[in-house]
């Protein structure tokens, strides 16, 4: 019944279409069999009335027009044209609209194969009501700051600013929690069937401690007795300023310079910085040197890797060749969502670099708990394994 | 895609999109506000340039008309096929100037341009489509007719559509240029975790 709606729906659509007289007719039957076949009781009197409405006032006004400027026995065929036309596609478009919704969408996009698109509606209808509540609650606090009932008009700009930004934050957070579900139809990992160990990742936005945070648990675990290689990528600063990153073997204690700050009109891959291929390779020496089943330590991925560019090949081979026992990483938050994504791994633990001693704590916890589920930490030194003095 | 954020992307701010047109699409064509569309145009191109610049997918503007229009689906005015098929028309401009430019502020204000210079044309292929060749060219003579009785020798319908169209083409590269620089700050203000 559904199919055979849908049949005289599409029908009627080409039918009203046609320029002529017969063909309205056509159109308008199948319109009404479409309504008769998808809601035979429950279709409103209210719908049918407004779709009259509308058909009468635009057929009327459009027959006087050709009426006037030509000859009203014109007129009278093209209202009547005009009035059938309308006619039909509201109807045609009014059950459609009643009929269709988010599991009708998400069955017809599975249908086409295309799953992902079904999701993104229902995942638009699901943050309908929260992105309409964000509005409001913008609009109210933009309101009380200028203290009046309503916003200023030179306020809008920044309404809509923080309204697009927190539409960002939520896209985010969305594809983040897509991510960490390992919601297999939005996911394609870049690693294929390479098996992902447990992964303790350190977010953070730029200059917050990430990369010291990774040097200390990484001289905590190495004192413990933990077998770990890798690298991290400290800044390179001159007067306060930084103008780059070296590369740290983590094994033994060797750098090599990364990238240099250029500025943005110069730099590389939308960065301000031009990359040398000293640190790459150092990085990739670090990676294939390590041991198997120990702990792999990455500072860190960038859009780059998360393009298949920079460090991500060496990653990638150590993931292959050495399955290691876990993985430390390092990077900015924004990205966590698309790394999460690339690597579709199953245990994953985020510690935020800005939840102070907390977070060193809850790395080293991670870490331990990945080579054996439920041991507890032993008491440990502070040797750093680079021979950083802490 | 091997990232799923285009997809989340396209959802929150065709959602975004969508509320917009749900909202203030809504009371503006229910006020019989003319040229609404117009009004509405610099709305989804905010949309559209702000996710194309904090991510710079080729097919999610694209995607995020598909997203808005789906919402529109759900519009109170009654039947939607004029904005649907409005926001579609602007997507689709969006993304072919975003792709051909590779997502730069060229393709923000060449796909602003395009995308409001196409509503009037949008609006008269509406017009054609429902009231057929003939009752619109009884329109337009009509117009011109009563134009005259008041002594108004003004241009001919056509003429004036392209100059709408025109006119809607400058404020339409005005609101890509905006909106690109209103997308700069919102990446800025992300990446500052602001």
């Amino acid at each position: 019944m559904k199919r055979l709606a849908l049949l005289t729906a599409g029908l009627a659509l080409l039918a009203a279409l046609l320029p002529s007289l017969p063909a309205q007719l056509l159109g308008l039957a199948l319109a009404g069999a479409t309504v008769l076949l998808a809601e035979p009781r429950s279709f409103p009197t209210r719908a049918v009335l407004r779709s009259l409405l509308v058909a009468v006032v635009a057929a009327g006004a459009t027959g006087l027009a050709v009426a006037w400027t030509g000859s009203p026995a014109r007129g009278a065929q093209v209202g009547v044209t005009v009035f059938l036309r309308i006619l039909a596609l509201l109807l045609v478009t009014t059950v459609a609209a009643r009929r269709l919704d988010a599991d009708h969408l998400h069955r017809l996009a599975a249908r086409l194969r295309l799953p992902r698109v079904g999701l993104a509606l229902g995942l638009a209808l699901n943050s309908l009501p929260h992105l309409a509540e964000t509005i409001r609650d913008a609009w109210i606090a933009l309101a009380m700051r200028s203290r009046r009932r309503r916003p200023r008009l030179r306020h809008l700009p920044r309404l809509v600013e923080v309204l697009l930004a927190h539409t960002g934050r939520v896209a985010e957070e969305a594809a983040a929690a897509a991510a960490l579900r390992g919601h297999s139809q939005l996911l394609r990992p870049l690693l294929g069937t390479i098996p992902v160990p447990p992964v303790v990742v350190v977010v953070g936005r730029s200059g917050t401690g990430k990369t010291p945070l990774l040097l200390r648990c990484a001289t905590v675990l190495a004192e413990r007795g933990y077998p770990l290689y890798g690298f991290v990528q400290p800044a390179l600063t001159a007067n306060g300023q930084k103008t780059g990153f070296e590369v740290l073997d983590l094994r033994t204690g060797r750098r090599a310079p990364l990238a240099r700050r250029v500025g943005l009109e110069r730099g590389q891959h939308a960065t301000p910085f031009q990359f040398q291929g000293e640190g790459f390779a150092l990085a990739r020496a670090a990676l294939a040197a390590g041991p198997s089943r120990a702990l792999l330590v990455v500072d860190e991925l960038g859009p780059v890797e998360l393009r298949g560019g920079g460090h991500w090949p060496a990653v990638r081979w150590a993931l292959s060749h050495r399955a290691p026992a876990a993985l430390l990483i390092g990077m900015r938050r924004q990205l966590l969502a698309a790394f999460l994504a690339e690597l579709g791994a199953e245990a994953v633990t985020v510690v935020d670099v800005e939840a102070g001693d907390a977070a060193e704590a809850a790395v080293l916890r991670a870490v331990a708990a990945a080579f054996s589920p439920g041991l507890e930490l032993p008491a440990g030194g502070t040797r750093n394994v680079a021979g950083e003095p802490r | 895609m091997k990232d799923i954020r285009p997809w989340t992307y396209a959802a929150l701010f065709g959602s975004l999109w969508g509320v917009a047109e749900l909202t203030l699409g809504t009371v503006l064509s229910a006020a019989r506000i003319p040229f609404a569309g117009l009004l509405m145009g610099p709305v989804g191109l905010l949309c559209l340039v702000t996710a194309r610049r904090l991510y710079p997918a080729v097919g999610m503007s694209l995607l995020m008309g598909v997203v808005a229009a789906f919402l529109k689906v759900f519009s109170l005015g009654g039947v939607v096929i004029g904005p649907i098929l409005g926001i579609l028309l602007e997507a689709t401009v969006v993304e072919l100037a975003m792709t051909a430019t590779g997502s730069t502020a060229a393709g923000a204000v060449l796909g602003g341009a395009l995308a409001l210079a196409a509503a009037p044309l949008q609006k008269l292929l509406m017009v054609l489509l429902l009231l057929g060749e003939e009752g619109a060219a009884g329109w337009e003579r009509a117009l011109s007719r009563a134009a005259a009785l008041f002594g108004w020798r003004g241009p001919a319908t056509p003429q004036l559509v392209l100059a709408l169209a025109g006119a809607a083409a400058l404020a339409g590269a005005v609101a890509g240029g905006f909106s690109w620089r209103v997308a700069g700050r919102v990446a800025r203000r992300l990446r500052g975790g602001t």
